[in-house]
């Protein structure tokens, strides 16, 4: 069966460059799955869980917006604006931003930009945590 | 013939000089190596982008977006020009400079924004139009360090007032070998897709395909490319910073070991005419000195 040559990109490093089966990404209409001999299509992502299968093993992801890419030829990229692979997620480290972002949100009068900082925080800290609450309850 | 004392002076002046030489070369190839991790980490990023927006300027509707609008003849330009702030960096900022002026012969009226104090300078002399200075950090981290610059960019270009932006930036190809290269960022629909490339990339041989395919839209063309243009727009921008300032930090280190290679030469020269100066006068007195008792027992 045909492969897809699938390459995760974040504007700090190549997170992910190998060759799967699928991949489901978030996008702002909702998720999808890619499969091999796609139609060429560009697509926004929205933040959320990402997940590629090769050899019936899943990998889970984190992307926190971007796009995504599928050129003729099986080849999918996604250039995302920040992403991390489910086992880097520090869920101690997300738990504090969340309480963070949603004190912030609760105090303080925000002007618009200030605001759409904190929700975005807030938004990737949720993401991040729910991830790794899946993968836990999965792990038992 | 200079005394002894004198070119002890000159030895001790010229060490003093290596051990700063030396010192300024340490503290560059250590911001050189942060500075060259991290280009090279955007580089994949960067170039990915730019082929999808080279993708998606071949299959979308120019008139569809702003920032795909092609140029009138005759129009202005913008050129955002990239420098280092400080010099002891060899003919770094000269390179740019020249660049910069040879881009601007081509156009009737070209306004510039600088980023770093150096070419700010020296184009104020070669009297360009300066219309905004940014203030250059020493070290770039994100992308919002040229946020500012890039929605500036984007919005005088979307405007209508110029009709051509370019980016004029060191390209870092090496710790010994950096090309001052003029990248033309906007409109992004290119006749030449090579030119907007980034010239360190190795692999040129990418030209956008014009196989008989489209792209799906999702949620529509105009959506996605409202989101998607300016975005990778900064992200070239953000780029061309990052290879500026690992090539500064290249350019500087290297500087500052041949200033010290130089100085080490010049101290064993010295320190030769020291010594040989020091016999001389050794051998003078003891001949005087042989002489005089010569003179006393006759």
């Amino acid at each position: 069966m045909a492969k897809l040559k699938f390459k995760l990109i974040t504007p700090e490093r190549v997170l992910l460059d190998s060759e799967v089966d699928s991949v489901s990404c978030p996008t702002q209409m909702g998720e999808i799955t890619v499969l091999p001999h796609h139609i060429p299509l560009v697509a926004n992502l929205a933040a959320g869980e990402m997940k590629v299968v090769s050899d019936s093993e899943p990998r889970f992801m984190a992307v926190l917006g971007g796009v995504v890419e599928i050129r003729p030829g099986n080849e999918v990229i996604v250039l995302a604006d920040a992403a991390e692979m489910g086992h880097e997620i520090d869920v101690k480290r997300a738990e504090e931003a969340r309480e963070r972002a949603h004190k912030i949100m609760a105090e303080k009068t925000l002007s618009d930009e200030e605001y759409a900082a904190t929700a975005a925080a807030l938004e990737r800290s949720l993401v991040r945590l729910r991830l790794a609450r899946r993968r836990k309850t999965k792990a038992v | 013939m200079p005394s002894t004392k004198e070119i002890r002076r000159r030895i001790k002046s010229i060490k003093s000089t290596r051990q700063i030489t030396k010192a300024m070369e340490l503290v560059s190839a250590a911001k050189m190596r942060k500075a060259q991790m991290q280009t090279l980490a955007t580089r994949a990023y960067a170039k990915y982008a730019w082929q999808l927006v080279q993708n998606l300027t071949v299959k979308a509707d120019p008139r569809i977006h702003a920032l795909l609008r092609p140029p009138k003849q005759n129009g202005r330009a913008l050129m955002v020009v990239m420098s280092s702030n400080r010099g002891l960096i060899g003919a770094f900022n000269n390179h740019i400079t020249e660049a910069a002026n040879a881009y601007a012969r081509k156009f009737v009226g070209v306004d510039v924004i600088t980023l770093g104090k150096k070419s700010r300078d020296s184009l104020k002399k070669l009297d360009f139009q300066i219309v905004a200075d940014f203030e250059k950090k020493d070290t770039t981290n994100s992308v919002m360090d040229i946020n500012i610059l890039s929605q500036m960019v984007i919005s005088e270009f979307v405007s209508g007032k110029y009709d051509r932006v370019a980016l004029v930036y060191m390209d870092f190809i090496s710790t010994l070998q950096q090309k001052p290269h003029v990248l033309e960022l906007l409109p992004l629909k290119q006749p030449d897709p090579s030119l907007g490339m980034m010239s360190a990339e190795g692999d040129d041989e990418f030209t956008p395909s014009f196989e008989d395919f489209d792209y799906t839209f999702e949620p529509s063309a105009q959506f996605v490319l409202e989101e998607v243009l300016p975005r990778l727009t900064i992200m070239q921008v953000y780029q061309a910073l990052l290879e500026t300032n690992a090539a500064e930090h290249s350019a500087r280190m290297v500087a500052m070991k041949n200033a010290s290679d130089a100085a080490g030469d010049l101290l064993t020269d010295l320190t030769l005419e020291y010594n040989k100066l020091r016999q001389a006068n050794i051998t003078k007195e003891i001949s005087e000195i042989v002489a005089g008792k010569l003179a006393l027992t006759n």
